[in-house]
This record gives C-alpha cells, structure tokens and sequence, in this order.
C-alpha cells in the first residue's frame, strides 16, 4: 500500500506559519488558562480539555495542521515544566534546600525548620563549575568535574557491565546433556527430554543452532558458496526475520495498547458528559 | 477486477485509520473479559510473589517501582493495578517508589492508596511510600547498602522514613524480598547491574513492562536475573486473570469482607477499565490488522498473476 498521506507538506499548505492561526491558538491558549484559574480545576473541564487535546492530537492522522502542533507544543511544556517543578518540590527541597538554609527560617509551605547544615552548599557550587565551560578564562575548572564525574562513570559502568552480563555467560554455558536431578539443574524444564538419568535440555540445541545459523548469515570472510555456508547462512535469513518479525510484533501490541488507552478515555468522557448509563 | 485490486495496492492508509479506530471503539462500549492462556513468564512472575517472604512477622518487604507516566497507563497502570491486588489478597507489606519518573511517583503511591481502602491496608504499617528519587549512579550505588540513610523521608507524609513501623528491621537490600520494576523505560538494567549483584540471597526481580521492551528481556528470563514478566498489556491481563481467580477463593473462603470494585481506583480521572476488557478490544484490533495483511498480499499476489496473463494475452 502506498503512503499517499504527507509527511512533511509545504508549510504553506498547513498554515502553520500564518499570523492569523498563531494570534487565534495563542488567544485560545489564554482563554483557557483564565477559564481553567476561574473554574480551579473543575473535573467537567478538565475532561472537556482532554477530549479536545487528545482529538487535537488525534487530528495529525488525518493530516499535519495547526491545532495539533500547538498542542504537541503545549504538551511537550507541560512535561517539561511538570518534572521540573516536581523535582524541585519533592526531591531539591526536601533533601537539599530545607536542610541547608539556617534553622531560624522557617518554611511555612511545608511547616518544617531549617536544618542548618551550610556545608551542604558546596553541591551547588560543585555544579556550577559544569557552566564555567562559557566563561573562556575560567573554562579550565570545568574539567575538575569532568574528571571526577567520567572517573566514577567509567568504574560504576565497568562494575555494572559485570554484574548484568556474568549471569548470562553463566547462563550460556549449560550442558546440552545433564544427568543432575531436574529442579536442581536450575533450567525451567518444560521442553527437556529426560531419557534415564539424562536430561536433554531442547532449548539450549535449539538456541545453540539458531545463533551458529544468525552468525553464518553475517560471516564476509568466506564467499557463501560452500553448502557448509550457505544453507546455514539461508537458515538464519528466516531466524532473523521470525525474530524482527517477534519484536515487531510486540511493538504493534504496546502502540495499539496506547491508542485503546485514549479512546478509552474518549469513551468514558462521552458517558460522564452525557450521563448515559455505567462506566 | 484488476482496477479493485489495483486501487487496493493504494489504499490511502486513513482508511486502515478509520476501520482500526471504529472497530476499537465498537469493542470498547460492547467489551468483555477476555479468557487468556496464561504465559510461563507472567506464572512464574505470580508464584515469586506469592512465595516471597514478605508477609506481616517475615521482616522483609517487596519494592515496587513504578515508571510509568500518563502515556502508558493502559499497560502498566493496569499491570499496578492488579500487582498491588496481589500484594493485599496475599497480605504482602510492600513500599512503591519511582527512580528517576515524577508521574510514577504521583501514579503509583494512588494506586496503592485507592486499592488500600477497598482492602483495608494501612499506610506505614502494612505499605509505604519511599516518594520520587533520582535515576544517578549514586544512588544505585548507597541504596542497596542503607535503604533508610538514601530515603531519609517518606513519599506521602514527609515524615522520617524510620519512624513507621513497617520500616523496622529494614536496613539494606537483603531485607527486600522482591523487586518489581513496572517501567516504560530500560530501567531494568540498573537494578539488574547494580543492585542485584549486591544482594544475599540473589534479590528476584518481576518485571512488568510495555509490549515494546518484551522481547529485549527474554534473555535476561531465561539466565534467572529476571524471576518473572508481564510484557505489557497480554501481560497485565493473565496477571489480571490470576488475581481475579485468587479473589473468588478468598471471598469464598470469607477472607475478603468486600467484593472486588473495578472502580475502586478514583484518585486518577478516567483510569483504564479492567485489562482483560482492553485485551478484547486489542485481541479485536490484531485481528483487523491480519486481515488487512492477508487482503493486501492476496490483491498483491492476484494483480501479478492478472498482469501475467494480459502481457501473454498481448504477446499471443
């Protein structure tokens, strides 16, 4: 099926940039944010604002317009400007702020004192050094931070590559063959063949093929015509595509899942606004 | 013939936008739980919560980190919603906590909070709050060692984290039970590096994700560092299922005073309904797609063989 649908049209096409749009978006913004201070967060209008913006959102399906980048703008804002003053409130001045300005002030938005410990300001000016990087003569102390932060980086990096990729060495070097009881052998043991007091652990055939035959297709350094080769090679074309094929799958469920997510909410919007019987 | 299978090879795909959206919607007003076939990983997932000593008078605690932001509330709210259910019917303490995702630590505490009045949990005796922390290296790096020296204060009251009873004897990584990371992000690797390495015995992690990140994570599954998954919404519907059948034995039983409300969670405007309901609606939408694939190979396979034809046709 071909994509007829416009990326990227003309921008003169969409109007975008038109004075008229701007002048229209920026007014509605202004309305509703006196209408939103005036209503303090009524529920009916803040579900009639997430209808029109998720509609809003919605409407860059049909094709790219005006309405849609005004509220990704108002969107990505909105996200920016959340985290920022959440970290503040529950992180910064909790853990940083309250306790460092002196015990005489008292914060009336949280009720608590001062914590009085002053020394506690030496983070911040660490931090600032990072910005020294704009003034050109005094740029040389930025790398005092650098050095430290890339330091403990490199070492917590090395550290943690170790402690996610030994287990899965561990992992990869389990007998295909084991004559151990099978609980103890530690494998989820649905697909092992038990003959005797031997364990054929199918799994680990099967993953040791499908990586020997995946390998076959990248190897360059030999021509791909021997059958030794080639079949292994043709072999991991199709493992690979059955595994881009997995992914891509599990991709499709996730979006889908956003998007009956939202006309979800459309829906129980609709029956709140209209009273229609249950949710 | 040829010109509809023609027309059909350029199908402009707001069609396929229009079709998808009013089959969704159609299942959504007229939706049923759907009856899955509950995946190994999502059991196993079930069974690590259920046997992890976390119980009142086991001295440990599960840890539930929730990353999550408004986007994906269809995935992994309702992957919180029944993992909380769990918790409570199974008599679990567990704290929440959400490292480096401000919505998370909004989402996940209220969660918690609404499903604690339908079941009776107390706030700093049965479960808990550990708020909003940064994702720094810093902190994967002191909180496995001192858990009450890196939170300092709850999420909820502000008040020091040691002064609630569900904190005594919580002291460092070895007094969690389970971890469950339910994320829309890679979040995983850092508990995974650097948090379960530092535990005695190895520190089981579930991990609850979105439909996207499910199969990044099998390897991790099979080398044991994940004990358990619920990848995404299917996830959160077996779980659901498990939990749902859990609840009718225990109300059964008379352990449960009060019936199950699905919309018992009322702190979040217009939360998901229950995610069996959303799989049906999902299960509904995979079907339209395959079909939409097999029309368009079939047109594909039909306008060749048609174009063969008339070129013979031509040439005779």
């Amino acid at each position: 099926m071909t994509d007829i649908t416009p990326d990227q049209p003309a921008r003169h096409r969409d109007g975008a940039d038109s004075t008229i749009w701007s002048v229209m978006l920026l007014v509605s913004l202004v309305a509703l944010v006196i209408f939103g201070l005036y209503t303090k967060g009524n529920s009916t209008f803040n579900l009639v604002l997430g209808v029109v913006a998720t509609l809003a959102i919605f409407s860059i399906l049909y094709k790219e317009n005006p309405v849609f980048r005004f509220f990704e703008h108002i969107f990505i804002g909105l996200a920016a400007g959340y985290g920022a003053i959440f970290v503040w409130v529950q992180y910064i001045m909790p853990k940083w702020y309250i306790p460092m300005v002196p015990a005489t002030m008292y914060h009336k938005s949280v009720d608590v004192q001062g914590g009085g410990q002053w020394w506690l300001i030496f983070g911040l000016l660490i931090g600032l050094l990072f910005f020294t990087v704009y003034i050109p003569k005094l740029s040389w102390m930025n790398r005092f931070v650098l050095f430290g932060l890339m330091g403990y980086s490199a070492g917590a990096t090395f550290q943690g590559f170790m402690g996610l990729i030994a287990p899965q060495l561990t992992a990869s070097f389990r007998p295909p063959i084991s004559g151990y009881d099978h609980p103890a052998a530690g494998g989820a043991g649905l697909n092992d063949i038990h003959i005797g007091h031997l364990y054929f652990h199918t799994w680990w055939l099967i993953s040791i093929i499908v990586l020997i035959c995946t390998f076959a297709y990248f190897f360059f350094s030999v021509e791909h015509r021997s059958r030794l080769i080639r079949h292994p090679a043709a072999a991991g074309r199709y493992f690979l595509m059955i595994s881009l094929g997995a992914i891509f799958g599990t991709t499709v469920m996730g979006r889908l899942s956003l998007l009956i997510a939202r006309l979800d909410f459309l829906r129980v919007a609709a029956v709140t606004l209209f009273h229609h019987g249950p949710k | 013939m040829e010109k509809f299978l023609r027309q059909l090879q350029s199908l402009d795909r707001r069609w396929i936008y229009l079709v998808l959206s009013i089959v969704l919607i159609i299942t959504l007003i007229k939706s049923y739980p759907d009856k899955p076939i509950v995946l190994p990983s999502v059991q196993h997932f079930y069974d690590a919560v259920d046997q992890a000593p976390a119980g009142p008078g086991q001295g440990k605690i599960i840890l539930v980190n929730t990353l999550f932001a408004a986007g994906t509330i269809a995935e992994n709210g309702t992957q919180m919603r029944s993992l909380v259910r769990h918790l409570m019917l199974t008599h679990k303490r567990f704290a929440t906590i959400s490292v480096g995702e401000p919505q998370g630590a909004t989402y996940g505490p209220a969660i918690a909070g609404d499903l604690a009045k339908q079941y009776g949990y107390e706030y700093g005796k049965d479960w808990i709050d550990f708020g909003y922390q940064f994702n720094t290296l810093a902190f994967f790096m002191s909180f496995p060692r001192d858990i009450p020296g890196q939170i300092k204060t709850d999420g909820q009251e502000n008040k020091p984290i040691t002064s609630f009873p569900i904190m005594q004897g919580i002291r460092n990584i070895n007094d969690v039970a389970m971890h469950v990371e339910i994320t829309a992000s890679a979040s995983v690797y850092d508990w995974m590096q650097y948090v379960q390495p530092k535990s005695n015995p190895r520190l089981p992690i579930g991990y609850a994700c979105t439909g996207v990140m499910a199969a990044d994570a099998y390897p991790y599954l099979d080398s044991g560092q994940l004990i358990g998954m619920m990848p995404g919404l299917k996830g959160a519907s077996d779980y659901e299922a498990l939990v749902d059948k859990l609840q009718t034995q225990e109300e059964a039983a008379g352990h449960v005073k009060h019936h199950y409300d699905p919309n018992a969670i009322t702190s979040i405007p217009a939360f998901p309904p229950p995610a069996r309901n959303l799989m049906y609606s999902q299960s509904a939408a995979h079907i339209v797609i395959i079909l939409f694939i097999i029309f368009g190979n079939v047109g594909l396979l039909l306008s060749r063989r048609l174009a063969k034809k008339s070129a013979a046709k031509e040439e005779a």
